[in-house]
């Protein structure tokens, strides 16, 4: 990655904006923000991928890191299988629950590391970006159902309600 | 003290050198704001280099930062 001081100043906005979130948190979200660069108009939104989830978006994320694992362990890799299967059985748990899913706390926990912010943060650019004609899976699912030679309906497309 | 004698010490003496240009996945929370700082400073030193003629800024580099930093060439236009 290019550190510039455009990007440095976008981690001391972050960080500035959300009190309560550790440098960490800030640096990644920015690392995201620079990639979704596109959706800059849906940041400031109460139910943007920096806020709130909604309960669909929290059910649409949980069910892409299950695909994930199913896709992974399809593939042979048990390790990232798993480890997105506990990202995915945590989301699963928080819309079952009905418990209130912020970027925030969904980035904080143990488990999600940069990967999966990727992921998170790719998802949503696929979601923000797509049009009625055109919609694309994420690039790791992409990548996946090319090794595994499964068919594109088999996960869903990425999918964000604001 | 110049600017850039100011940078390169503080660079220095808060032990920033390691941490500039890598990927910050496993560092500590005061880590990661020192090495925003690093980063930032090393901008700065880089600007306040490119500055200077390039014979001075190559002794400037060789004298003060160290060797696992290269020399940032690109900045200068060489004929």
């Amino acid at each position: 990655m290019l550190f510039t001081t455009e990007f440095n100043k976008l981690v001391h906005i972050i960080r500035k904006a959300h009190k309560e979130m550790t440098w960490r948190a800030a640096f990644h979200t920015a690392v995201g923000f620079v990639n979704v660069s596109e959706s800059g108009d849906h940041i400031a939104h109460p139910h943007s991928m920096y806020n709130t989830w909604k309960p669909e978006n929290v059910r649409a994320l949980a069910g892409h890191f299950w695909a994930l694992k199913c896709l992974y362990r399809e593939a042979g890799d048990l390790g990232r299988s798993s480890a997105f299967g506990r990202v995915s059985d945590k989301l699963f748990a928080a819309w079952d629950g009905g418990y209130t899913v912020t970027y925030q706390a969904f980035i904080s926990q143990r488990g999600v590391g940069s990967s999966v912010i990727n992921e998170v943060c790719d998802y949503y650019r696929c979601a923000v970006i797509a049009e009625p004609h055109f919609t694309d899976h994420t690039d790791r699912v992409m990548h996946l159902m090319a090794v595994t030679n499964a068919p594109r309906s088999r996960v869903n497309l990425p999918k964000w309600t604001f | 003290m110049t600017v850039l004698t100011f940078y390169i010490k503080t660079m220095s003496s808060q032990g920033l050198w390691p941490l500039v240009g890598i990927w910050p996945e496993h560092l500590t929370e005061k880590q990661y704001a020192q090495y925003l700082r690093a980063n930032e400073l090393y901008l700065a030193i880089q600007k306040e280099v490119s500055l200077m003629n390039y014979n001075d800024a190559l002794t400037c580099w060789s004298n003060h930062v160290p060797t696992s930093r290269p020399f940032p060439d690109f900045l200068f236009i060489k004929h």
